[in-house]
């Protein structure tokens, strides 16, 4: 068996945390969808209700903090930063990645 | 009937065995190094065998010669007492007490063990204490093959492989005859059980490959029949004949009952992964990857190459413009430069997936992101070896800029360089030549030289050790100078009745 490699490890765990998995939005979902959702979840986190401590991945159910959602919203209100978690959280979701916000839908 | 007793022979054999303990030290060194002190024995074990389970074998043979006047019976009678006696307390502590849960009676039987070496006796309770629980590795202990088992046994209950995958380095050239008997039996048994319990049996073979003994053979059977494909069946009466020769045949009844009775297939077989892979799931496949990797699974070149293949076609030049344009929307201050900044960090991540694959990665027919990698990881790989070996060009033994730390830390940096070396040459089978002959030469040559002049006696053991495979790694490159200095290495303090 190969030594379990910490690096790789590092990634994974960042790209489960991509912060629209984290608030379980479309990658093209609007600044004001993005604020509204993270209060909501902050909400729910504080008044501990279960199922906001989950989030789903595509490697399984992970567990949701409030650092975490707060973390999220701070990632994506850097364009650039938002850019990065946007291509990949398209990616993961087996979408063609970077459409135009014009040509998407949001997902139901 | 009058029993003689052959005292000149007796004599003779005790002289032979004093001088024979005190090992020939004959470093082909330059500089001084400290006088052997011979094999070191136990005085209370020694002294338990000499007087207690000796005169007991000897009343046997008496016993045995009044009651049928005869040598052979006396004979007989002596040496089926004194093996019972020499081996019943390690069978009790070692098959019994331990694996029912008694470690300090275990430790307490393996007491009464007699020993004729200090090393064995330590390595012994070190070893009882590393598999079924007690004291710690004590902070000082000279290199010899008992610590590795020791630490690699430790390092897996705290979630290591690291112990594991060096001492498997170390046995992988070393004769498993001349490991101690407890070691290259019970010891491999050990380091595969915390596979075998977690039901990976490919892991368990790795591990087992290098025992010997009973055991071990029902437990690689074990393993084959897990591994066989479904359509072969195993042997049942081959399977229960393994088992019935086996020792702790309690703890193993069930495996054996599993493996008749299930005959699955690899529980983790791969499937074939498509040399090609579809736009959409290039994501997946890379997080899948980095799973793998993360779980410390083995990843293949050719998963790589598909992964980078599907990377270029994302990562391409349509793929760049429409990062571009999103930027732009997205109000980034530089849109190129954020569009930009993707590539770098996709191939950072190949990268250290390339840094976890395991065996041959032969070069890339089509230059590509593939072939980069590849090369890459050669150059890591190169660079990991040159880490260790740098220290040793330009510099003696008064000029070497490095601590030497104690035999055993030292032994298991140089196995982790021989670790290295093993996956550099594995990717690149020219490259020893290369590294050889870039200061490789000098490292292997000089390292055990060094050890040996700042540890004396306590670095005997590790210097034949580093000697012996330098030696072979001058063989493989035709290097007749250091051929002769490291065959004369390899023999510094070997003492002529303990050959290991």
């Amino acid at each position: 068996m190969a030594a379990p490699s910490a690096e790789c490890e590092n990634h994974l765990r960042r790209h489960l945390a991509n912060p629209f998995l984290v608030l379980e939005l479309a990658p093209g979902a609007s600044r004001d969808e993005l604020e509204r959702q993270g209060a909501k979840l902050l909400a729910m986190l504080a008044a501990e209700v279960r199922h906001a401590t989950i989030y789903s991945t595509p490697r399984g159910r992970r567990d949701r903090t409030a650092e975490m959602v707060r973390a999220a919203l701070a990632e994506l209100r850097d364009p650039a930063r938002r850019l990065i978690h946007e291509w990949w959280a398209q990616g993961l979701a087996g979408q063609s990645p970077v459409v135009s916000s014009r040509q998407r839908k949001l997902p139901e | 009937m009058t029993l003689f007793i052959p005292i000149a022979p007796i004599l003779w054999a005790l002289v032979w065995v004093f001088r024979a303990i005190q090992g020939k030290s004959a470093p082909q060194t330059k500089g001084y190094v400290p006088p052997s002190r011979g094999t070191q024995v136990p005085v209370v074990q020694t002294l338990l065998f000499l007087l207690v389970y000796l005169p007991l074998a000897l009343m046997a043979a008496i016993y045995a010669a009044d009651r049928s006047p005869g040598f052979a019976w006396s004979g007989l009678a002596f040496g089926i007492t004194l093996v019972l006696l020499c081996s019943a307390p390690y069978w009790l502590a070692w098959r019994v007490l331990g694996p029912f849960g008694l470690p300090v009676l275990g430790r307490l039987v393996l007491y009464l063990a007699p020993c004729i070496e200090l090393e064995s006796f330590q390595g012994n309770h070190e070893l009882f204490s590393a598999a079924f629980g007690g004291r710690p590795k004590p902070e000082r202990w000279t290199a010899t093959p008992w610590p590795f088992f020791v630490i690699a046994l430790r390092r897996e209950s705290e979630g290591s492989a690291e112990g594991v995958d060096q001492l498997l380095e170390f046995l992988a050239v070393r004769p498993p005859r001349r490991l101690p008997r407890r070691l290259r039996r019970q010891g491999v048994e050990l380091l595969a059980w915390p596979a075998i319990r977690k039901g990976d049996w490919e892991e368990a073979q790795r591990r087992l490959a290098p025992g010997r003994g009973r055991g071990v053979r029902l437990l690689r059977r074990l393993a084959a029949i897990h591994l066989m494909p479904e359509s072969q069946a195993p042997s049942a009466f081959l399977l229960a004949s393994a088992w019935l020769l086996a020792p702790e045949r309690r703890y193993t009844l069930s495996l054996v009952r599993t493996a008749l009775a299930r005959r699955p297939a690899r529980g983790d077989r791969r499937v074939e992964e498509p040399a090609v892979i579809p736009e959409k799931d290039v994501w997946l496949r890379h997080l899948g990857l980095l799973a793998r990797a993360a779980a410390g699974r083995a990843i293949s070149a050719a998963d790589v190459e598909a992964l980078a293949r599907g990377w270029e076609a994302v990562l391409g030049r349509k793929g760049y413009m429409r990062l571009v344009i999103r930027a732009a929307e997205l109000g980034a201050p530089d849109a190129q430069a954020a569009a930009a900044a993707l590539r770098p960090a996709v191939e950072a991540e190949l990268e250290a997936l390339a840094e976890a694959v395991e065996g041959e990665w032969p070069e890339p027919a089509r230059p590509g992101l593939a072939r980069k990698l590849r090369r890459r990881r050669l150059d890591r790989l190169f660079a990991a070896v040159q880490a260790e070996v740098e220290p040793f060009r330009g510099h003696s033994f008064a000029t070497f800029p490095r601590k030497l730390d104690t035999p055993l830390a030292e032994m298991e940096r140089w196995l982790q360089l021989r670790l290295s070396l093993r996956r550099l040459l594995s990717s690149n089978a020219e490259a020893l030549p290369t590294a050889w002959h870039n200061g490789l030469r000098l490292a292997a040559c000089n390292w055990p030289v060094y050890l040996l002049q700042a540890h004396g006696p306590a670095a005997y053991w590790a210097c034949r050790e580093m000697s012996a495979w330098c030696e072979t790694l001058a063989r493989e490159v035709d290097d007749p100078e250091i051929i002769k200095l490291s065959h004369g290495n390899s023999q510094v303090g070997r003492s002529r009745l303990f050959r290991r």
